[in-house]
């Protein structure tokens, strides 16, 4: 019997960068070693390079560059026929395959949250169908392509200047080069975020009825917002940026038979950008309990762990301010964050926060290899995140026996479920107050073997390796769900 | 608990970095991250949810307009530093050979020994001009965007391809000139060795202008000036052998310098497969070309000149320093005119993202006159400017009776005409290039060229041998009016090429 064939999506993931997905995706493939798999990772240079070994059931990785190359939309193929495409580009094609398609793309974009989704598929796989014969950059250089979008960008309630324009369409024609890529004939379409990699999945959907399934881990839209929040962009180009992905998204979570999501917080943020929610089905992460378990001593210290890169969304400096709140309580508190500093500025700030409140012979900055044995050594494993979906961390504490204290963001208050104790973010006393609870409390030694226990026990019924992968094996296995007709040449 | 109002989330003053939400998504999800979830939305401000509270927010909200600061750009000083760099060489050593006497090639030569070092520099940069410009093309495009491993393999790439052609070139000369015997086979060998280091040091120098480091390049030249000076004059060793050492010593510098910039950068070189020859020559190609014909076409009238009534000589060409001397001269003129094309295409970005920022996405019909006339005062400026230039130099020289040769005055006065000419064309050459259109350029230079050799050859060989000149002065016009027009339909579709040049 022949085996399965599934085509992996990622963006700047598995397999050219470490990170959460990039494990999930890597444990998934691995998990289900009785398929084949190939994936196409959208990268950010054509030389960034693989950080993870491929297992032997990865037929292929197709990477695609979506910057770094003089020319969007370039294809790893040999030049000669990127160049015998460009000399056979047809003006009578352009104008009837290609701009009228495009219009409808640059309409839809703009249209943003009340985009249809349904027309913006049909053109983007017409796209696809166009740039597999003809050049991309001839089409989207082309001088009438600029000019319809200049009008429409004229044609909005804010409208966009000139430099906004230019700017924004250079951006659309590197997004829109995945168009160019060809696909591997596969059963199954799995992308892992409602961004540009689930452009493959809406194409193969829409053109070969090929069975999609959408595995968003945080909520990409949402991480959009949060990022764009702080961006030195113009606001037409902010608003741009919002639109296409919004109407991305929508076609995505309209072309996708299954939506896998990590939690209701996931879950109801995708229902408000246009998911069905009959397709949505909560498939939580899981982590293997034979390497993250219980066992050995505890730190001679009162010791609070966090794993974590070193960013302004980890809320590290929310955590520094509770723990001066914590330390004339516990006096020899000590507090581990054990992880990259993944942005400069904001690692400054932290070791400034340090400075200001003498915790210097408190507060530990570090890395770590072995996250299982600092588990088992810490007394209270703390989340202090502004936003996050469903953090592995809070799983492997838990499974770990490590009682777990985190703020109320995205999934966790349903992970935990009364099985660890909750903070709101932002807020250093919040946070200190649970943190104290579990360090110096009246009862604080057998209320973190209370939740030790719940939690560790919760965690290896729900959130197991195994147990989430089975779910991905079931739905590997279904048939798809065919709801509109196939696109046909 | 200290929750942030939601008027609190438009603006903070705190943090130039924040931006005001665009709709009620975005105060959502920022309320969140502030503490306001679900639950706290309903239990402390009497909302179903975050999003319904911001829901309600948002269009109470005076959200003010952001206004973004330009990109800053080069400074005008800076840009014109590094518009010379690639003249200053030269430069240097007229200088230097006018003042100490000695220089990194010519000088005190026997005429023989002389003319085979012109025809090593002329050579060397014909050959290498070509890989200079595709090499700073392609290279320059990966820094540009921070993909410092590849901006490293393409340009070993080029310099690789360079140095082949230059050191493939050197050994056929010199198999040829066994079978035909042009020059004596000491005479050829010295030719071959300044040729091959000229060639490296202008290869070095490309690399040394793509890091960025354009100001080592007059570096370099003074430190192989004093190389030459203190073997020749202080150890007495013969000026040739000098000059070779003092050209050793600065090529190893300036790749050294070239190569620590990229080693500071480069994490690990991409997979050789990535780069693919054919597909470095569609898009270097015509740089590849424009190099070596740009050269060809500055030193086509000297090819005349050399060529012209050579009966006294043993070789079939013969270097004539006076006429060299007096081009030597205008070049001061050359590299003053050359820093201000640099420093006027900074301007030309300011002013595109200037107009663009302040006009209308459908008004770019405004931003091409706007544009057009932009190019046009520039033009004037630049041609007022090398003209003043000019004539600045021409005074100099005449108050201080620095041309030893009175009758090379008219070659003199013709050279310091047709510079800022060709300056002209270079300002085409550089916009045209920026808009990702050097077709034209190529056309114009190779008609440049084209119209000094026959137009010179014809009044060197029925005139003197300094009527070259006045071929250069006609091949400077052609070159400048004919890449003038491109440029001209380029601007009426500027917004288009514009956008499409940075795809």
């Amino acid at each position: 019997m022949r085996r399965q064939r599934v085509l992996l999506t990622t963006e700047g993931t598995y397999p050219h960068a470490h990170g959460g997905v990039s494990v999930w995706c890597d444990q998934l493939i691995r998990s289900l070693d009785n398929r084949d798999f190939h994936v196409l990772s959208i990268v950010n240079s054509p030389s960034a390079q693989p950080v993870f070994e491929l297992p032997s059931n990865v037929q292929s990785l197709i990477a695609v560059a979506q910057w770094g190359t003089e020319e969007a939309g370039r294809r790893q193929e040999a030049f000669s026929k990127t160049y015998r495409r460009r000399a056979a580009h047809s003006e009578a094609d352009f104008e009837k395959l290609f701009l009228p398609a495009m219009e409808i793309v640059f309409r839809e974009v703009f249209a943003g949250t009340a985009s249809d989704a349904g027309a913006l598929g049909h053109a983007l796989v017409s796209l696809h169908r166009y740039f597999l014969k003809h050049d991309y950059h001839t089409a989207l250089a082309s001088t009438r392509t600029w000019r319809v979008f200049l009008r429409q960008a004229d044609n909005q309630p804010h409208p966009l200047t000139m430099y906004e324009a230019t700017t924004c369409l250079r951006w659309l024609t590197r997004f829109l080069g995945i168009l160019a890529t060809p696909l591997p004939d596969v059963d199954v379409v799995h992308a892992t975020m409602a961004g540009l990699a689930g452009l493959p999945g809406v194409i193969l959907k829409r053109e070969r009825g090929t069975r999609f399934i959408l595995s968003e881990h945080g909520v990409y839209l949402r991480e959009v917002y949060l990022s764009l929040a702080r961006s030195t962009y113009p606001e037409g180009c902010r608003r741009f940026l919002m639109g296409f992905y919004h109407a991305v998204a929508r076609t995505i979570y309209h072309s996708a038979d299954t939506i896998t999501t990590l939690g209701r917080f996931n879950a109801r943020w995708q229902q408000r950008f246009g998911a069905d929610p009959e397709r949505i089905v909560l498939t939580p992460n899981g982590v293997d309990p034979r390497r993250f378990r219980p066992g050995g001593p505890k730190a001679a210290r009162p010791t609070v762990l966090t794993l974590a890169r070193i960013y302004p969304l980890k809320g590290i400096d929310v955590l520094l301010e509770a723990a001066a709140l914590v330390k004339p309580h516990v006096p020899d508190l000590c507090v581990r964050v054990l992880g990259e500093a993944a942005d400069a500025a904001y690692f400054a700030r932290c070791q400034e926060i340090v400075r200001k409140h003498h915790l210097e012979g408190c507060v530990e900055f570090d890395q770590t290899s072995t996250p299982e044995v600092e588990y088992r050594a810490a007394h209270v494993y703390c989340l202090p995140s502004i936003s996050e979906a469903m953090p592995f961390v809070i799983l492997e504490a838990m499974l770990s026996g490590c009682p777990v204290v985190a703020t109320d963001v995205g999934n966790v208050a349903d992970v935990l479920e009364g099985t660890g104790l909750l903070a709101r973010p932002n807020d250093p006393a919040s946070l200190a107050q649970q943190l104290l609870r579990l360090l110096a409390g009246p009862d604080a030694e057998a209320e973190r073997a209370y939740y030790a226990e719940r939690g560790m026990a919760r965690a290896r019924h729900t959130y197991t390796l195994e147990r989430s992968m089975q779910k991905f094996d079931q739905l590997y296995s279904q048939a798809p769900k065919c709801k509109y007709a196939l696109q046909t040449a | 608990m200290q929750i942030r109002t939601p008027d609190s989330l438009i603006s903070r003053p705190q943090d130039p970095t924040w931006r005001p939400p665009l709709d009620e998504f975005d105060l959502a999800v920022r309320l969140e991250t502030e503490g306001v979830t679900d639950e706290v939305a309903h239990s402390s401000f009497g909302f179903a949810h975050t999003l319904d509270m911001a829901a309600s927010y948002y269009p109470q909200l005076d959200v003010p307009s952001a206004s973004m600061p330009s990109t800053p750009g080069e400074s005008g000083w800076r840009a014109w530093l590094r518009g010379t760099a690639f003249a200053l060489p030269m430069l240097l050593c007229a200088l230097s050979l006018m003042t100490v006497g000695v220089s990194l090639w010519g000088g005190d030569l026997h005429p023989d020994l002389a003319s085979a070092v012109a025809i090593a520099t002329v050579g060397s940069l014909v050959v290498t001009g070509g890989f200079v410009q595709a090499m700073s093309r392609r290279g320059l495009f990966y820094i540009g965007a921070r993909d410092f491993n590849m901006a490293a393999a393409v340009s070993r790439v080029w310099a690789q391809a360079g140095a082949a052609a230059i050191l493939s070139l050197a050994l056929g000369g010199l198999i040829a000139n066994l079978l035909f015997a042009w020059m004596p086979a000491a005479l050829a060998g010295v030719t071959a060795a300044f040729f091959v280091l000229l060639g490296m040091l202008w290869l070095a120098c490309g690399g040394l202008y793509l890091v960025n480091r354009a100001t080592w390049i007059a570096g370099v030249t003074v430190v192989g000036i004093v190389v030459v000076a203190a073997l020749h004059r202080g150890l007495g060793w013969a000026l040739p052998t000098s000059q070779l050492c003092g050209l050793a010593a600065a090529t190893a510098i300036a790749i050294a310098g070239a190569l620590s910039w990229f080693r500071a950068r480069v994490t690990a070189l991409p997979s050789a497969e990535l780069i693919s020859p054919a597909h470095e020559f569609y898009q270097a190609g015509y740089y590849l070309l424009y190099g070596a014909l740009y050269y060809l076409f500055l030193f086509v009238d000297r090819l005349n000149a050399w060529t012209a009534h050579t009966n006294a000589s043993a070789l079939p060409l013969q270097f004539r320093g006076d006429y060299e001397t007096a081009l030597d001269l205008a070049m001061a003129a050359f590299v003053l005119q050359t820093g201000w094309v640099h420093a006027s295409l900074a301007a030309f970005h300011r002013a595109v993202e200037l107009e663009q920022r302040a006009l209308p996405a459908g008004q770019y019909g405004r931003f091409n006159a706007a544009m057009r006339e932009f190019y046009l005062w520039r033009l004037a400026y630049i041609a007022a400017f090398g003209f003043a230039s000019s004539g600045l130099v021409y005074f100099l020289i005449s108050r201080y009776h620095l041309l030893p040769f009175a009758n090379m005055t008219p070659v003199l006065v013709i050279a310091l005409a047709a510079y800022p000419i060709v300056v002209a064309g270079l300002w085409n050459t550089s916009l045209l290039f920026t808009l990702g259109q050097p077709q034209p350029v190529v056309g114009a230079v190779s008609m440049g060229a084209l119209v000094s050799l026959i137009c010179g050859y014809l009044l060197s060989r029925t005139g003197s041998y300094d009527a070259a000149a006045v071929g250069f002065l006609a091949g400077a016009f052609t070159f400048a009016a004919l890449s003038c027009l491109p440029v001209l339909k380029a601007f009426h579709k500027l917004d288009s090429h514009y956008y499409s040049s940075a795809l």
